[in-house]
């Protein structure tokens, strides 16, 4: 097996961030693999590559308790690259916040934003610090209204990230206000108009909307068409997302009325259960089963 | 650059190679014996023609499939390297995407995962529970 492949994987975890959603063996895994990788490739892979993979790995660190070795990752990127660098900063408060306290950690935070980020003119690192603040905040907070009202100041100062709305979607499904955490996350959408994740996100929503608060069949069925729209958009943008798919099969099934849309989505369903990895065809098998649509 | 195209490289290396020593072989020749218009031999020409060729045929052979790697690996099967037949990527987006979600890849997962917003301390203690197990 080729490095470039190796090392493309690891950067795509970087990337997409996907380390964050491993579970604990997973994620042990990969600290393995790349403090192994790093140690073999220093030279030979590109510097921005190098920092951004040390960046995963004091991350893999932090949450596997391994607190030397984060605090180590941190000195050697802040003798590298000084510590003005936002990223750097809300690296620094992680490791206030399990070396100390929270507290400790959100007071350092206020006075990087009172002292030169409230005057600055760079919006993009105070965001990343603003972000990290809040999200100490959260911590503390037990009421969901609470939390609202912190992220909605956040939003208000900046609107246009993708990432705070998503978050807002998230804690008003919670709280099972489905219309405003569909509104949050068409927001997401006219910041980032071809994320087919979401797109796929709001049809989750309207179907549950559909099933669980409209009462009448014809409100019932009007959300039933809009989630229909949203998971074709998703289906439209790639071809062989499983979810996307899986819910226009499921919600066209329900609305009985669509089969050209059905087929369709049956098809592209049988093509994931042949073509994709291992869990997606299983999943897509499944699903094939349990709405008895013929392979 | 798998084991044929290698072969290729360095036969059409060696033609392009004895091609030029022939011509200046020939050249030297013809100053000898005072040719004032000398034309070089066909199979000189043919020669460095098939070495030529034989370079191109063996760039293309060095092309190998795109391959990745699954971004979490399942239980039953670790490593296993992913290939859609390809060599080149797809540009339409529709298509492109395809490969994320071979690897299991969300390329806006930057904000789709909301990671600004993890719980680092609950997270921490979590995993020393799972790990001691």
């Amino acid at each position: 097996m080729s490095n470039d492949v190796v090392r493309d994987r690891f950067l795509a975890i970087m990337q997409s961030k996907l380390y964050t959603q491993f579970n604990a063996e997973e994620t042990a895994k990969l600290h393995g693999e790349l403090s192994v990788f790093l140690q073999y490739n220093e030279v030979s892979i590109k510097e921005t590559d190098y920092l951004s993979l040390c960046e995963m790995l004091f991350y893999l660190c932090v949450y596997l308790s391994k607190d030397v070795d984060a605090q180590i990752i941190y000195n050697s990127l802040r003798d590298r690259l000084g510590e003005n660098s936002a990223k750097l900063q809300v690296m620094n408060a992680t490791l206030l916040q399990i070396n100390e306290n929270d507290t400790i950690a959100s007071k350092y935070l206020e006075k990087l934003i009172r002292d030169s980020y409230e005057y600055d003119s760079d919006s993009r690192s105070y965001l990343i610090v603003a972000k990290k603040l809040l999200s100490l905040k959260i911590g503390k907070l037990s009421n969901e209204n609470e939390i609202l009202k912190e992220l909605i100041s956040l939003v208000e100062k900046f609107p246009l990230d993708a990432e705070l709305w998503c978050y807002m979607g998230e804690i008003y499904w919670k709280m099972g206000q489905l219309s405003r955490s569909i509104y949050c996350f068409e927001e997401v959408l006219v910041i980032m108009p071809f994320n087919y994740v979401i797109f796929s996100r709001i049809a989750e929503l309207y179907y549950y909307k559909a099933r669980r608060l409209d009462k009448g069949k014809q409100k019932m069925e009007e959300s039933l068409n809009k989630g229909l729209k949203n998971a074709l958009r998703s289906g439209e943008l790639s071809e062989s997302y499983l979810k996307g798919w899986s819910l226009v099969a499921t919600i066209s099934k329900l609305l009985g009325d669509k089969k050209d849309v059905l087929n369709v989505a049956t098809k592209r369903l049988v093509e994931i259960s042949k073509i994709s990895n291992e869990k997606d065809k299983i999943t897509a098998e499944y699903i094939l089963d349990q709405l008895s649509l013929k392979k | 650059m798998s084991l044929l195209s290698t072969v290729t490289f360095y036969v059409s290396l060696l033609l392009i190679g004895h091609a030029g020593f022939s011509s200046f072989e020939f050249h030297q020749l013809a100053k000898k014996i005072n040719i004032s218009d000398p034309q070089l031999p066909r199979d000189i020409k043919y020669e460095s023609y098939l070495g030529l060729i034989l370079f191109i045929i063996s760039a293309f052979l060095a092309f190998t499939k795109l391959t990745y790697l699954p971004l979490r690996y399942d239980n039953q099967s670790t490593k296993q390297v992913l290939s859609q037949g390809q060599y080149l990527k797809e540009t339409p987006f529709n298509k492109a995407t395809n490969v994320d979600n071979m690897i299991g890849n969300d390329a806006n997962g930057e904000v789709n995962f909301m990671t600004s917003f993890i719980d680092i301390s609950a997270k921490r203690a979590q995993f020393k529970k799972s790990l001691s197990n």
